[in-house]
């Protein structure tokens, strides 16, 4: 029978990891945009992963009489290799909207993670844009300016 | 069949977080098949495969066996290479590059 001691710890590792497992992958499920969806697996499940093993750790451990270390190995991959995948895929992600928007690669980093497309990144607008600074600021309508504050006493 | 040494708590936990990674992975399932682009199915896929790996842990640990691990590690290792395999290609359009 396993300890009270240990099971204790071991199971609040375990509804730790499964709780952050599923917020990660909530998160991919509901996030607006790719760049805010991205932040939620790589983070979640890496956490997820993390307590799982301790657990993993602690439970061999004691049954063995001896200290199993060999399940930190997938941590430790995990670990290194979930950055990796998660910034090709961001490199990718990235290049891919700005050639399908006609735009370079520094205006989508600039909109932000939360960035939907911006109006004024299509190519309608932004061949529009070239051609305003020709005409007269001086020809336009004077608008007369709002009025800020309501009726003067 | 569960190992009978084994404390209640920990088997009422392991149940409690095999239903959470079941429902992760049911998650990054219905992203993969929405994902308006084509990274949105490869990031789906990558939390599909640390969330099969997961399972696989927790197997391991509810029926006290070693050879779960091996098979998680490897799991993983694949679900790297083909991550890495796919974003590149998102990247360049080529894999390997001459």
């Amino acid at each position: 029978m396993t300890h009270t001691l240990v099971a204790i710890p071991v199971a609040l590792l375990l509804v730790i990891a499964g709780l952050l497992t599923l917020t990660g992958s909530l998160g991919l499920l509901r996030m607006k945009t790719f760049f805010t969806r991205i932040h939620a697996p790589t983070l979640g499940n890496t956490l997820g992963v993390f307590c799982v093993l301790i657990a993993t750790v602690l439970l061999a451990s004691t049954d063995r009489n001896r200290l199993v270390i060999h399940p930190i190995l997938i941590t430790l991959f995990l670990v290194i290799t979930s950055p990796v995948t998660a910034m090709l895929l961001m490199r990718a992600a990235i290049r891919r909207k700005a050639e399908a928007l006609q735009v370079p690669a520094e205006d989508i980093i600039a909109s932000g993670p939360s960035g939907e497309d911006p109006v004024s990144y299509t190519p309608d607008t932004e061949a529009a844009l070239e051609e305003a600074p020709a005409t007269d600021p001086a020809l336009e309508p004077q608008q007369p300016p709002p009025s800020t504050s309501g009726p003067n006493p | 069949m569960t190992d009978p040494t084994m404390h209640v708590l920990v088997v009422w936990a392991s149940h409690f977080a095999m239903g959470c990674f079941t429902i992760a992975l049911a998650f990054a399932a219905a992203r993969l098949l929405r994902g308006p682009t084509a990274a949105d199915r490869v990031l789906a896929l990558d939390t599909m495969y640390i969330n099969g790996m997961l399972i696989l842990l927790l197997l391991g640990l509810h029926f006290s066996s070693e050879l779960y691990f091996d098979i998680a590690l490897l799991i993983s290792m694949f679900g790297f290479v083909s991550s890495v395999a796919l974003a590149k290609f998102l990247l360049r359009g080529e894999v390997i590059e001459p």
